[in-house]
């Protein structure tokens, strides 16, 4: 979490208009997820990858790292799509039985699997795009711009703003446990783990009367107002976001390319 | 228009749970001034500045801003905390927004101003603290003294004419510290009045022009930093210390080493400079 946005801080990608980053992740999701095509999904894999990594001058390591973070995830979800109760032996690759129930992999199973693996990988590899060059921030400016509710957007850049806080002080008092020995057998390490929640939420409580104070003194009147950067729209990127697009939908139509309807 | 910029008439204020923080107090802030609050931890310092800007509401008497009483409807208190900005000890509860920049507009956009004026009031209050290169950084990713200056910053962006420091230089390194006081120096010099309370007698002593000492929600006693700390009853009552400097003046005094009509010393240099000519004049 805190590392992902370390990165985006520094991605070279960081001052392109927010709005063309954002468009460009949430349309190629949306192409991605509704072609539903193995080759425009490794495409888009690749694009994005290749995007974040090389233009965003990001370190090649931390993207696998990162990437590889829902992978557990994905192939544990894939397994059990590619292996499924089967009745026929047709298309049956290997098959096993557990008490009376049969369970097998079958080529269209493991094509299913293989096009939803990819699929999804492809739509992480586009949100790691946008989290990965923009500082949230710029994307809550983004969803301003959208017109989403102003409390949702208020109420997300407080929260992404003490979840450091929030994380410093568990750090302190963690220490300040543990020092004391609060850690040493299990069933210490449970009541302190309790008392750290606790006093955890007294401190946020309280922390947040004090922001209030705060915020009041400078003449706080109901209505977080800061101010927007303001970007260049740049046509050449809206021009290639566009191509781009077009480029996958074409691919998948024309699906002789690659060896049939896959 | 009188000189003082900001007085207290017999304010006194009760917390809602009934501890009584402040009592009677009557204060009178001239324009331009360097000032500052000590005494112990709890003595209602803190709870003073929360008046003065209107944050908190005087249980009984009132404050008042440039000779106008202040009324605590939206139209007055908006005019008075544009005018007296706090700055908070722990940057950490005052800084809300993720983005420098954005967290230091806050303070102007709620004044409505314009998005040109805005962005150079946050351009000039971020070079003033020395913050300027890092407006495009993340909060979190800065250490406590830059906090510290982003928060100044807050406050400079709305052109106050007080600014009020909660403890600035607690928890900072000397350097740090130094840095900060030479902020208020450089704020006091463009006539902004600089208010700020402080455990550190030294800063209080060689930096002020005029010192109030709390106790127990009360005024204990206000004056010059001479008159205050040369008054040995008033620093034991209150649990304070002497200034270093001051003391070892007063010991070179007593022994005879040193005039008594000299300037009395406010800080290292002039201190040197006093047993220097002393020294001179010996030979």
């Amino acid at each position: 979490m805190i590392s992902i946005d370390k990165l985006a801080y520094t991605s070279e990608l960081k001052n392109v208009n927010p709005m063309e980053k954002f468009i460009f992740a949430m349309v190629t999701i949306i192409v991605c997820i509704s072609l539903n095509n193995i080759a425009v999904s490794i495409i888009i894999l690749l694009l994005m990858a290749s995007i974040t990594v090389f233009k965003g001058k990001l370190p090649l390591k931390n993207y696998i790292q990162l990437m590889s973070l829902p992978l557990a995830f994905l192939i544990m979800g894939v397994i059990t799509i590619a292996v499924n109760v089967v009745s026929t032996n047709k298309g049956l690759i290997f098959s096993f039985s557990i008490f009376d129930i049969r369970l097998g992999c079958t080529w269209d199973s493991i094509s299913i699997a293989a096009r939803l693996f990819l699929k999804s990988l492809a739509s992480v590899s586009c949100l790691y795009f946008l989290t990965l060059t923009t500082p949230i921030f710029e994307v809550l400016s983004v969803l301003r711009k959208l017109k989403v509710p102003k409390l949702f957007v208020e109420l997300m850049g407080l929260i992404y703003r003490f979840i450091f806080v929030l994380l410093d002080t568990v750090n302190m008092i963690y220490i300040s446990q543990n020092s004391r020995l609060g850690y040493s057998t299990y069933r210490t390490g449970l009541s302190s783990l309790g008392k750290l929640v606790t006093s955890l939420f007294l401190s946020a409580y309280k922390r947040s009367q004090n922001i209030y104070t705060a915020m009041e003194s400078r003449c706080y009147d109901g209505e977080i107002n800061l101010l927007e950067n303001h970007y260049k729209r740049s046509y050449k990127n809206i021009f290639l976001i566009i191509v781009v697009e077009l480029i996958l939908i074409v691919i998948s139509f024309s699906g002789n390319i690659f060896g049939g309807n896959l | 228009m009188s000189k003082y910029i900001l007085e207290t008439k017999n304010l006194s204020y009760q917390y809602p749970d009934g501890t009584k923080a402040l009592n009677n107090i009557n204060l009178k802030i001239e324009k331009g001034k360097k000032v500052s609050f000590v005494g112990v931890n709890g003595s209602g310092k803190s709870t003073v500045f929360l008046n003065f800007n209107g944050v908190l509401k005087p249980t009984k008497g009132n404050v008042i801003y440039k000779g106008n009483e202040i009324k605590y409807n939206q139209k007055s208190l908006l005019e008075l905390r544009k005018n007296v900005g706090i700055v908070f000890q722990d940057p950490e509860n005052q800084l809300f927004s993720a983005d420098v920049y954005q967290e230091v507009s806050f303070g102007a956009m709620n004044l409505k101003l314009g998005d040109t004026e805005v962005r150079r009031r946050v351009d000039e209050a971020l070079k003033n603290v020395g913050m300027y290169d890092y407006k495009d950084k993340a909060v979190h990713f800065l250490s406590y003294g830059q906090k510290k200056r982003v928060a100044i910053a807050d406050i400079l962006v709305m052109n106050p004419e007080i600014i009020v420091f909660d403890e600035p230089t607690s928890s900072l390194d000397p350097q740090h510290s130094k840095q900060i006081v030479k902020i208020f120096d450089e704020l006091n010099e463009k006539g902004i009045t600089v208010i700020l309370s402080t455990h550190d007698v030294e800063l209080a002593y060689s930096w002020s022009d005029y010192i109030i000492v709390m106790k127990d929600g009360e005024i204990f006693r206000e004056g010059t930093p001479y008159e205050i700390f040369s008054d040995d009853k008033l620093i034991h009552e209150c649990y304070l210390e002497k200034p270093l400097i001051l003391e070892v003046f007063e010991n070179l005094r007593k022994s005879g080493k040193i005039n008594c009509d000299t300037k009395i010393p406010r800080n290292k240099q002039e201190l040197f400079e006093v047993i220097n000519s002393c020294d001179k004049e010996g030979l």
